[in-house]
C-alpha cells in the first residue's frame, strides 16, 4: 500500500506536480484568509474552526506529498545521492532561495507603500503569529517543493 | 549556446538493450540510480565526464562510440555503411 502511494507520487507528471506544490504554497495563506475573513460574520465558531482545520489538513497532506517525492533527497538522509540528485537539489535549494527573495522583497515591498501611504502598521500576536507559522511551515519544506516543480517526468521504467 | 547544441546525444539505450540489461542492473554497476540512466538515455541529463569515462568503461568502449555532441548515426550505419531510415 505504502509502496503504491509512494511510487504513485514518483511517477506523478510534472504538470499535475506543479499543481500540488502551487496548491501547497498558497494552502497556508489561504487558511489563515478565509479564517479572518469568516472571523466577522455570524458563522459558528466551531463551523470556522473545522473549515480552517481542514484546510490546514489539506495543505499538510500537499507539503507531505512534497516531502515524498523528495525521498530525501534534500536532506540527503537514507537516499544514495548520485550527481544528478546532487544537481538537482542544488537547483531546488536556488530556486527556494529566489523564490523566498521575492517574497520577502514583496512583502517589504507591501509594507513601505502601507507605512508611507499614512497608515500605521500594529504588530501584535494576531499578525505576527500567522507570518511566523508561515516561515516555521514552508522555508523547511521549500526545497523539496521546489525539487517536485523542477524535475523532468520520469522516465518509464523498462 | 542553444538547447539543441548544449544537448550530449548517447546510444547508451542500444547498448543496454543489445547487452539485455535493465536500467536498475546498468545503474547498479555504476553506483548511481536507475532513473539517472532514463534520464541521461532520454537526453534530460547531460553526464558529468567522470560518469561518461564509467559509462564507457563498463561497455568497454571508447566515450565517443557512445556520447557525442552530434546526433548519433545508427550502429547499423557506422558500422556496415547501410543507409538510416532518415538517410543520415
Amino acid at each position: 500500500m505504502t509502496t503504491t502511494i509512494s511510487s504513485r507520487i514518483e511517477y506523478l507528471p510534472r504538470s499535475r506536480r506543479r499543481l500540488l506544490v502551487a496548491a501547497a504554497l498558497i494552502g497556508y495563506p489561504v487558511a489563515v484568509a478565509v479564517l479572518v475573513g469568516l472571523k466577522h460574520t455570524s458563522l459558528n465558531r466551531w463551523l470556522i474552526l473545522v473549515i480552517f482545520l481542514v484546510l490546514m489538513l489539506a495543505t499538510a497532506g500537499l507539503v507531505g506529498v512534497g516531502y515524498r517525492y523528495a525521498r530525501g533527497r534534500i536532506e540527503g538522509r537514507g537516499a544514495r545521492l548520485d550527481e544528478r540528485d546532487l544537481a538537482l537539489r542544488q537547483q531546488a535549494y536556488a530556486l527556494s532561495h529566489r523564490l523566498l527573495s521575492v517574497i520577502l522583497i514583496a512583502a517589504t515591498a507591501a509594507v513601505a507603500v502601507y507605512v508611507t501611504s499614512g497608515n500605521t502598521l500594529r504588530l501584535d500576536a494576531n499578525s505576527f503569529l500567522p507570518a511566523l507559522m508561515w516561515v516555521v511551515v514552508y522555508i523547511p519544506a521549500l526545497p523539496a517543493l521546489m525539487l517536485a516543480w523542477i524535475e523532468t517526468d520520469q522516465p518509464a521504467d523498462v | 549556446m542553444s538547447e539543441e547544441q548544449r544537448r550530449v546525444h548517447n546510444r547508451l539505450a542500444v547498448l543496454r538493450a543489445e547487452r539485455g540489461l535493465s536500467r536498475k542492473q546498468v545503474a547498479d554497476k555504476l553506483g548511481i540510480n536507475y532513473q539517472t540512466i532514463g534520464y541521461i538515455e532520454r537526453g534530460d541529463y547531460n553526464p558529468s565526464l567522470e560518469l561518461a569515462l564509467t559509462i564507457a568503461q563498463f561497455f568497454r568502449l571508447p566515450v565517443e562510440a557512445i556520447f557525442s555532441l552530434r546526433p548519433m548515426v545508427p550502429l547499423s550505419a557506422e558500422v556496415f555503411g547501410a543507409p538510416s531510415p532518415e538517410g543520415r
